[in-house]
C-alpha cells in the first residue's frame, strides 16, 4: 500500500505520501530559477527583477488560484457530504479527475497547469486512489467469503480512505491560504480593489477555521490572524461603506490584529498591522508603543509606512501648536533611529529594493516631519536624498514645493514643482510602472505640482519660471493645466479636496485681479473643504466686495460675512501658519469697519 | 643507587686507577691532550678514539665520500670491539661483526647513508648524543668522576650511544636497519661485564632514544629538510594506531609478565627494565595522541580531568594546598620507627632482594622521605613553605601595578586629584574586565562546522591586580600584598596633576619591577573625539580615562603600540559585547566596526583589530568583507591561526570550498593541534566531492572521499577531546564551554559521517558520547534519531527523536525531525496508543512544509525523506 501509513519497506509508503503531498506545494508556488550555479550578480539581478515584479502584481496567479480552488472544492464537497460512502468517494474522484471542470474560454495553459498541480496528488490510473479501490474489491471479497479479519482490514482500509480525504483537504486549505495572500498582495497595490480583501477575508475565514480544527498550527506560524485582520482592514477602507460598518470592520480587524500579535509577538507584520488599526482608532499613545517595539524588532518598508502615517495623522489631528510641536519631534526622533536601523542593516540579497524603500521611508518622512516644523533645509535633504533613491520620486519633490511654498521660500519652491512635473512625465511614459513607494497616483501628483505652481505664482509673480518649462510663471496657465487634470482623469483620489483647492486657485486669481468672481469661487472652496487659507482669502473677496458695495447697509453686511469668514479661518489655523496673514486682514476689516459702523 | 651497590658488590675489575695509563703522555703531538691522553690505554684505544674524532670530522663535510668515510670509520670501530669481545663473548663479538658488516655494506660500500640533517629535533639529539660519547665520557672517566668508566669491552666511548648520535643525523628509512643491533644491544643491557651504572643509563638513553626514533616515519624525521605535508603526524599515527595499539600492549603483557615472575627468570632483570622503559615510552606516546581516538580513553579522560580541575581549584583557594602539604609532612613525620623496622626484616615481595635491582616502591618512597624529613624538622618545612610562598608573592608582586597617590599642584579651591588613584584603577579593571569577558562570545552549537569568534590578548596580571595604595575597601591578603609588592619594588605609578592657563595636565611615571615609563595627558591637546564625546566633557574624566589607555597600551602587548588605536579597538570590543544578549544585533554591530575601522585609521597594522574587524562582518552576513579582512591580516601575520580558520570558515560559507580547503591546511600548518581546521577540511571536502558528483544530499558510501573526510573527522574528535581535558584541567571557565562545544561538533559530526559510511554501529557509539557530553542538545537526538531509524531500530529512534525539540532548528532539520518520527512511528505499525503521536508529527511536517520558501521546501524534501543508505559490512 502506497498511500497508507507505510509499514514494510522502511515506511516507503508513508514517505511516497509526503513526497506527494511537498510536490503538490512545490508545483503550487510559483516557479523559481535554480540558483545554484549562478553568479552572484545573476542572483541579486533575480532578486531586484522579483521585488519589481512584486511591485507590479500578478493577476494571472490570482486567477489560477481560483481556478484551483474550484476544483478542489469539488473534491472537497466529497468530504463533507456524510452520506457518500467512501468507496462512491473513491470513484467520484478517480471519474473526475482529468475531467475538470473547464473555467473559462483562453484557459489552456491555466488548465494545463492546473492538471499537473492536481497529478501531484496521486490522481493517476495506478495511483493510490486506483490501488484503494482495488483492495476495495478484494476486501468485498473476502467479507462475502466471511474470512477472518476481513473486517479488521475494512476497518484498516476506511482509515486509509481517510487518511487520503484529510490530504485532499489540506490541499484544498493551502489553496486557499495561498489565494488569500495573492488577493491580499493585489489589494496591497491598489487599495480601491476591496473584492479582492472580501475574497481574502473569506478564503481565510474559511482555512483557519479548518486548520484548527485538524489541530495544524498553521495559523500561528503563517501569521493568519494578522492577514485576515489586514484584509478586514482593507476592506473597511472601502469608501462606499457607511461610517457604522466601517467601526465595525475595524473592531473585527482590532481583535484579529490583537490575536495575531498575541500569537508571535515577534512579527513586525502583524505589530504592522496593529498600528494601522490603532491609528485609526486614535489610540496614538498605544501606536507610539506598538512602533519601538516594532522598530526594535525589526522595521521593514511597511511598517514605516504604517507608523509614519500614524503621527501624521496624529499631528493633524491636533490644535495645540505646542503639543504639535512635541509630537513632529517625537516623529522626527523615531524615524532618525529607523533610518540609523535601516542603514546598520547589512545588504538582504533577498530583497534589496525593499531596503531601499525602508531608506526611503525614513528620508521620506523625516523630510516631512522636518517641514512642518519649519526645518525647510533638513526637509529638503531628506526629501532630496528619499528622491535620489529612486523612492517617492514624484510626491518627495512635490512635498518639497509645497513645504517651500508654505515657508514662503519662492525661489526654491518653484524649481522644486518643476522637477515634480518634470519627473512624473517621465513615470507617466512608461505605461506600466509604478514608482516605489508612490501611495498616489501620478495624476494626483501631476496635479498638485500645477496647483502649486499656481499657488506660487499667485504669492510671488515675479518669481521668474522661464518658458518653455513645465511649470508656467503665469497661475492661470497652471490652473488651467490642473484643471485640465481633473477632468481628463476619473481615478483621482480625494476629488473634493482637490477641487477645493481648484476653486481657491481660482478664486485667488479673481481677487489678485479684483474680480468679483473670487467671491464665489472660494465659497464653493469652503463648501467642498473648510480650510484656513480658504476662508482668510474669501475674507479677503468680501473685503474687496464691501469696498464696491453700494449703501452702507449692504456693505455692513458683507464685512460682517467678511468678519465671519476671518473668524473661521483663524479657527481653523490653531498652529499659526496664517497668523501674519490673518492679522493683516484683521486690521483692514477693523479699518473698514470702523467707517461703516459709523 | 640500587645499580651502584650491585655495581660494588659484583667487584668489577673496570674500576681500575689512570696511574696504569702507558706513556703516552710524553708525545709531543697530544700534549696539549695530555689529560685525555691519560685516560687511553694505549694504541688500541688510540686508534679508537681517533676512529670516533674522524667521523667527527667527516660529519660537517656534505660529500658522498665523507658519508662512506663516516659509515668506514663507524664500521670499523664496530670491528674493533667485535675483535675485543672475539675471545670472552663471541655472541656480543657476533652482534659487533654483524652491525660493522652491514655499516661497511650499507653505508661504505654502497653509499646509502647520507648524514645530512642539520636542524631539527633529531640532529640536536645526535650531536649531544655524539659530543657526550666522544668528550664528556672520557673526560669524566679521565677526572675520575664517580661511576664514570670504560665502556663494553674496555672502549674508550660508549659506541652504542656513539654510533645511535650518528645515525640520528641520517634521514633515510635504511638508518632503521642500522639500528636494529645496536639497539638490541641497548635492550639487553651490554655484556654482563661491564655494567656499570652510567654505562647503563647510557644504554637505556639510546634505548629510548633509538625506539622513538624506529616509531617515527622518516617523513617526520627529515622535518628539517624537506618540510612534511600539514598535520602529517596525526595522519600517520591515525594510520598506524592499530598496529601501534597491539605492539604496545604486547610489550606491556610482556613487561608485566617479566615483572611477575621475574624470580624464575635470572639474569634477564635488565631485559626487564628495558622493556618497562619500551612500555612506559608507549604509553607516553599513546597518551600524547593515539590514546584519544579510543572512545573510552575519552570518557575516562574527561571525568578525571574535571576530578582534577575541581581538585586544583579547591586547592588554590585559601593556600589548602599548603595546608595539605604540611599535613602530608606531618604524616609523613609520624609514621613511626616500627613501620621502618618492620620493612627492614621483611623484604617486600616484589623485590628481587638479591641482586637489589629492583625495590617495591613504596618501600623506597618511605625510605627517602623518612630519611629526608625527620620528625623534628616538620617545624623547618613549614617554615619554608612560608618563604616559598613569600617568594611566590615578590614574583607576583613584581606583575602587579601598585597606583600611589596623585600630587593636586592645580591651586583650585576644588581638590579634584584626591580618589584619581582608584579611579584610575577602576579605569585599568575596566579594560582589563572588557577583554575577559569577551570569552563569553563562544561558536554556537547549530551550525555545522565550528564558528569563529573574537579575539583578545590576555591583559595580564599587570591591569587585572592593579592595586591602588588609597583603595581601603581591598582585603586583608590584598593590602599585605601590596605592602610586600612595595618592599620587593614592584611597578609603582605616581602622577601630578598641573593647571597650565586653563588646561589641566596630568604627568604620570611608572617605576620599579623592571619597568619606567612616564605619561602626560593634556586636556588642551584632546582631540576631535573627546571634544565630541559628550561623557567626556567632564575632564577630569577624560584625562583618566587617556592615561589609563595610554598605560594599558604600553603594559600589554594588546597588538598596537598607538593608545588612539587601542582606545577605539576596545571600544569596538565593547559594542560587540553588548550584541551578545541582544536581539537587534546589526546596529550595535556598525557600531563595533566603526569603531574597529577608526582604530585602523590610527594603525593600519594592527592584525587583531582587523582579525576581529573580520569577526564583525562575519556575524553581519558581509562574507566578502570578512574575507578581505582576514587576508589583510595573513598578509600582516601569515601565522595567524584564527585568521587563517576564519579565512577557511568564511569561504566555506560563500560555497568556494577549493579555497576552504586550502586555507585548512595552511591553518593545520600553523598549529595541527587545533582540531577545528581539521573538522572544516573534512567538512569542505565532503561538500566539494558532491559538488562535483552532483550528489543531492550526500556522496555514495562506497565513494573514494570518505576515507579521507573519516580520517579527518577522527584526528578532529581526538583533538578536540584532548583540548577540552587540558581546559577542564585547568579548572572552570569560560573556555571550557568553547571547547565544549568544538568537542561536540566535531563528535556529532564524526557520527553522521560514520552514519553516511553505513556503519551504524560505530555511529550509534559515537552519538552516545555526544550525548553524553551534551545530553540536550537537539541535533545530536536528531541525527542520532535518523540513524537509528535507518537501522530499522524504531523503538529507539522514537525515544531519541521525542527528547529533540525543534525550537531553534533550521527549517531543513525541523522537516527531518517530523519527518523520522512520523516515519518511525508509521513503519512500526502503530498502536492505538501511537497514533496520536504520528498524527502529531505528521501535522507538525506539514506545518513546516506549508510555511516554508519553495528553495527551502525542496531542501526539506531532500533531505528529510531521504531514503537510507546501504548499510556497510562493519
Amino acid at each position: 500500500m502506497s498511500w497508507g501509513l507505510g509499514s514494510g519497506q522502511d515506511g516507503a509508503g508513508y514517505r511516497d505520501r509526503l513526497h506527494r503531498l511537498c510536490k503538490f506545494l512545490l508545483a503550487l508556488k510559483p516557479e523559481e530559477e535554480d540558483g545554484k550555479e549562478q553568479s552572484e550578480l545573476a542572483r541579486l539581478q533575480r532578486s531586484v527583477n522579483a521585488c519589481r515584479k512584486r511591485r507590479r502584481g500578478a493577476d494571472s496567479d490570482i486567477q489560477g488560484l481560483q481556478d484551483l480552488q474550484k476544483a478542489l472544492k469539488h473534491l472537497e464537497r466529497g468530504r463533507n457530504g456524510q452520506k457518500e460512502t467512501e468507496e462512491q468517494y473513491l470513484n467520484r474522484l478517480l471519474a473526475w479527475h482529468p475531467k475538470v471542470e473547464r473555467i473559462g474560454a483562453q484557459v489552456s495553459d491555466r488548465q494545463r497547469a492546473l492538471d499537473r498541480i492536481l497529478q501531484t496528488l496521486g490522481i493517476e490510473d495506478d495511483g493510490p486512489v486506483a490501488a484503494l479501490l482495488a483492495l476495495n474489491d478484494d476486501l468485498s471479497l473476502l467479507e462475502r467469503n466471511g474470512a477472518a479479519g476481513a473486517s479488521d482490514a475494512r476497518n484498516r482500509w476506511k482509515e486509509l480512505v481517510q487518511e487520503l480525504i484529510g490530504d485532499w483537504e489540506w490541499a484544498y486549505l493551502q489553496v486557499l491560504v495561498r489565494l488569500a495572500r495573492a488577493c491580499l498582495a493585489r489589494n496591497r497595490l491598489d487599495p480601491r480593489l476591496s473584492a479582492c480583501s472580501q475574497e481574502a477575508e473569506q478564503c481565510l475565514t474559511e482555512a483557519i477555521e479548518k486548520l484548527e480544527r485538524r489541530g495544524l498550527f498553521q495559523p500561528r506560524t503563517q501569521g493568519l490572524y494578522g492577514l485576515l485582520a489586514e484584509s478586514i482592514l482593507l476592506r473597511s477602507k472601502a469608501e462606499e461603506l457607511p461610517p457604522e460598518k466601517r467601526l465595525e470592520l475595524i473592531q473585527a480587524a482590532h481583535t484579529y490584529a490583537r490575536r495575531a500579535v498575541e500569537i508571535d509577538p515577534e512579527s513586525v507584520d502583524e505589530r504592522r498591522v496593529l498600528i494601522e488599526i490603532l491609528s485609526l482608532l486614535g489610540d496614538y499613545e498605544e501606536v507610539r508603543t506598538e512602533a519601538e517595539v516594532a522598530l526594535n524588532l525589526d522595521a521593514g518598508p511597511e511598517i514605516l509606512r504604517s507608523i509614519g502615517a500614524s503621527f501624521k495623522d496624529q499631528a493633524a489631528s491636533l490644535r495645540s501648536p505646542e503639543i504639535r510641536k512635541k509630537v513632529l519631534q517625537e516623529a522626527v526622533d523615531f524615524f532618525e533611529k529607523a533610518k540609523k536601523h535601516a542603514e546598520s542593516a547589512p545588504l538582504d540579497k533577498a530583497c534589496p529594493l525593499e531596503q531601499i524603500e525602508t531608506h526611503g521611508w525614513a528620508h521620506y518622512w523625516l523630510g516631512l516631519f522636518e517641514g512642518e516644523r519649519g526645518s525647510c533645509d533638513q526637509a529638503d535633504r531628506h526629501l532630496r536624498t528619499a528622491a535620489e533613491l529612486g523612492f517617492k520620486p514624484i510626491e518627495s519633490r512635490v512635498r518639497l514645493g509645497w513645504i517651500y511654498l508654505e515657508a514662503k521660500a519662492y525661489d526654491k519652491a518653484g524649481p522644486a514643482f518643476r522637477d515634480a512635473a518634470t519627473e512624473a512625465k517621465r513615470w507617466l511614459a512608461k505605461h506600466d510602472e509604478q514608482a516605489p513607494g508612490e501611495d498616489q497616483p501620478i495624476e494626483d501628483l501631476i496635479f498638485k505640482a500645477y496647483l502649486g505652481a499656481a499657488f506660487l505664482a499667485l504669492a510671488s509673480p515675479v518669481e521668474p519660471i522661464s518658458a518653455g518649462q513645465a511649470i508656467s510663471a503665469e497661475p492661470e496657465k497652471s490652473i488651467a493645466k490642473a484643471e485640465g487634470y481633473l477632468k481628463s482623469t476619473e481615478s483621482l483620489q480625494n476629488r473634493t479636496d482637490l477641487q477645493s483647492l481648484l476653486h481657491e486657485a481660482h478664486g485667488r486669481a479673481h481677487l489678485a485681479r479684483k474680480e468679483p468672481e473670487a467671491a464665489p469661487e472660494l465659497e464653493k472652496a469652503v463648501r467642498l473643504s473648510p480650510r484656513s487659507s480658504a476662508y482668510c482669502h474669501l475674507s479677503y473677496a468680501r473685503l474687496e466686495l464691501s469696498m464696491a458695495a453700494g449703501d452702507d447697509a449692504e456693505k455692513c453686511e458683507i464685512l460682517a460675512k467678511a468678519r465671519e469668514a476671518y473668524q473661521l479661518a483663524v479657527d481653523l489655523d490653531p498652529w499659526g501658519g496664517l497668523s501674519s496673514e490673518l492679522s493683516r486682514l484683521d486690521s483692514k476689516l477693523q479699518l473698514a469697519e470702523k467707517p461703516a459702523a459709523t | 643507587m640500587g645499580r651502584t651497590l650491585a655495581y660494588k658488590r659484583r667487584g668489577n675489575s673496570a674500576a681500575r686507577s689512570v696511574h696504569e695509563l702507558g706513556p703516552i703522555e710524553d708525545s709531543i703531538m697530544f700534549k696539549d691532550f695530555a689529560y685525555l691522553a691519560r685516560g687511553l690505554r694505549g694504541f688500541e684505544d688510540w686508534m679508537v678514539y681517533a676512529l670516533a674524532l674522524v667521523v667527527l670530522a667527516l660529519l660537517p663535510v656534505k660529500t658522498r665520500t665523507a658519508d662512506r668515510g663516516v659509515s668506514l670509520a663507524l664500521a670499523l670501530l664496530w670491528a674493533s670491539t667485535a675483535l675485543d669481545a672475539y675471545r670472552s663473548n663471541p655472541g656480543w663479538a657476533v652482534l659487533a661483526g654483524t652491525e660493522a658488516a652491514l655499516l661497511l655494506g650499507i653505508g661504505s660500500a654502497w653509499g646509502r647513508l647520507r648524514f645530512e640533517a642539520r636542524t631539527g629535533f633529531w640532529a640536536a639529539a645526535g650531536t649531544i648524543l655524539t659530543f657526550y660519547s666522544l668528550l664528556l665520557f672520557p673526560l669524566l672517566a679521565l677526572f675520575q668522576a664517580p661511576l664514570f668508566d670504560r665502556s663494553a669491552f674496555g672502549a674508550p666511548l660508549p659506541l652504542v650511544l656513539f654510533t645511535c648520535g650518528i645515525l640520528f643525523l641520517t634521514v633515510e628509512p635504511i638508518a632503521n636497519l642500522l639500528l636494529v643491533l645496536p639497539l638490541t644491544w641497548a635492550f639487553l643491557g651490554g655484556p654482563d661485564g661491564y655494567r656499570g651504572p652510567v654505562e647503563l643509563d647510557g644504554l637505556e638513553i639510546a634505548l629510548l632514544a633509538g625506539a622513538l626514533f624506529l616509531t617515527l616515519p622518516p617523513e617526520l624525521r627529515a622535518m628539517s629538510d624537506s618540510r612534511p605535508s600539514p598535520g602529517t603526524a596525526y595522519k600517520l599515527a591515525f594510520r598506524r594506531r592499530t598496529a601501534f595499539g597491539y605492539g604496545l600492549w604486547a610489550l606491556t603483557l610482556a613487561t608485566a609478565f617479566l615483572f611477575v615472575t621475574a624470580s624464575r627468570w635470572r639474569g634477564l632483570e635488565q631485559t626487564t627494565i628495558s622493556l618497562a622503559l619500551l612500555s612506559a615510552l608507549g604509553l607516553v606516546l599513546w597518551l600524547a595522541y593515539p590514546a584519544w581516538q579510543s572512545l573510552w580513553y575519552r570518557y575516562l579522560a574527561w571525568g578525571a580531568a574535571k576530578a582534577g580541575g575541581r581538585i586544583q581549584i579547591w586547592l588554590r583557594e585559601n593556600w589548602r594546598w599548603g595546608l595539605m602539604l604540611l599535613a602530608l609532612l606531618a604524616v609523613l613525620a609520624s609514621w613511626n620507627p616500627a613501620s621502618e623496622g618492620t620493612s627492614q626484616q621483611t623484604p617486600p615481595s616484589t623485590t628481587t632482594a638479591e641482586n637489589g635491582m629492583i625495590y617495591s616502591i613504596p618501600g623506597k618512597l618511605r625510605e627517602l622521605l623518612v630519611g629526608f624529613l625527620p620528625p623534628g624538622k616538620v617545624v623547618w618545612s613549614a617554615s619554608a613553605i612560608s618563604l616559598l610562598w613569600l617568594l611566590l608573592e615578590a614574583y607576583q608582586g613584581r606583575r602587579r601595578l601598585v597606583i600611589g597617590d596623585f600630587e593636586d599642584k592645580t591651586g583650585d579651591s576644588i581638590v579634584w586629584a584626591s580618589g584619581l588613584g582608584s579611579q584610575l584603577q577602576n579605569e585599568l579593571a575596566r579594560i582589563a574586565d572588557l577583554y575577559k569577558v569577551i570569552d563569553e562570545a563562544r561558536p554556537t552549537r547549530k551550525s555545522d562546522v565550528v564558528e569563529v569568534v573574537p579575539g583578545v590578548v590576555d591583559p595580564g596580571t599587570i591591569l587585572k591586580e592593579a592595586i591602588s595604595t588609597t583603595l581601603g575597601s581591598a582585603g586583608f591578603g590584598t593590602q599585605i600584598a601590596a605592602l610586600f609588592t612595595r618592599l620587593v619594588s614592584g611597578p609603582q605609578l605616581k602622577g601630578v596633576v598641573h593647571k597650565v592657563g586653563s588646561d589641566y595636565v596630568i604627568t604620570a611615571s611608572l617605576s620599579g619591577g623592571g619597568l619606567a615609563f612616564s605619561w602626560k595627558v593634556d586636556s588642551g591637546t584632546f582631540g576631535e573625539d573627546e571634544k565630541q564625546n559628550p561623557a567626556d566633557k567632564d575632564v577630569p574624566r577624560a584625562l583618566l580615562g587617556q592615561l589609563a589607555y595610554r598605560i594599558a597600551t604600553d603594559l600589554v602587548s594588546i597588538g598596537s603600540p598607538r593608545w588612539r588605536a587601542v582606545r577605539c579597538f576596545t571600544e569596538g570590543l565593547r559594542h560587540y559585547r553588548e550584541i551578545q544578549r541582544q536581539s537587534d544585533q546589526s546596529y550595535k554591530l556598525r557600531e563595533a566596526e566603526r569603531c574597529l575601522i577608526r582604530a585602523l585609521n590610527d594603525d593600519l597594522r594592527f592584525t587583531q583589530c582587523h582579525y576581529n574587524l573580520g569577526v564583525v562582518y562575519r556575524q553581519l552576513g558581509e562574507l566578502g568583507s570578512a574575507e578581505s579582512a582576514f587576508r589583510r591580516v595573513l598578509r600582516e601575520n601569515p601565522d595567524h591561526f584564527e585568521a587563517c580558520y576564519a579565512l577557511a570558515e568564511t569561504l566555506v560559507h560563500c560555497k568556494k570550498h577549493e579555497d576552504a580547503m586550502r586555507f585548512c591546511e595552511a591553518a593545520i600548518d600553523i598549529d595541527p593541534d587545533d582540531a577545528r581546521a581539521w573538522d572544516l577540511w573534512a567538512y569542505s571536502l565532503r561538500h566539494r566531492e558532491q559538488r562535483l558528483t552532483g550528489a543531492e544530499v550526500a556522496l555514495e558510501p562506497s565513494h573514494p572521499g570518505w576515507t579521507q573526510i573519516r580520517e579527518r573527522k577522527e584526528i578532529a574528535v581526538a583533538l578536540a577531546w584532548r583540548a577540552l581535558c587540558r581546559e577542564a584541567l585547568r579548572g572552570p571557565s569560560p573556555a571550557i564551554q568553547s571547547e565544549m562545544t568544538t568537542a561536540l561538533l566535531c563528535t556529532r559530526n564524526l557520527a553522521v559521517v560514520l552514519t553516511r559510511l553505513g556503519l551504524y554501529q560505530e555511529s550509534q557509539r559515537v552519538f552516545q558520547q555526544a550525548t553524553w557530553l551534551a545530553p540536550h542538545d537537539p541535533y545530536v537526538g536528531l541525527y542520532e534519531g535518523r540513524t537509528h531509524f535507518w537501522t530499522r531500530s524504531w523503538r529507539r529512534a522514537k525515544s531519541a527523536l521525542g527528547g529533540a525539540f525543534d525550537e531553534g532548528l533550521a527549517a531543513r532539520d525541523r522537516g527531518l525531525l517530523w519527518s523520522t518520527l512520523a516515519q518511525a512511528h508509521a513503519a512500526s505499525e502503530p498502536e492505538a496508543a501511537d497514533l496520536g503521536s504520528l498524527r502529531s508529527a505528521h501535522q507538525r511536517f506539514l506545518d513546516l512544509v506549508a510555511d516554508a520558501s519553495p528553495a527551502d521546501l525542496r531542501q526539506v524534501v531532500e533531505f528529510s525523506l531521504e531514503a537510507p543508505p546501504r548499510e556497510s559490512h562493519q
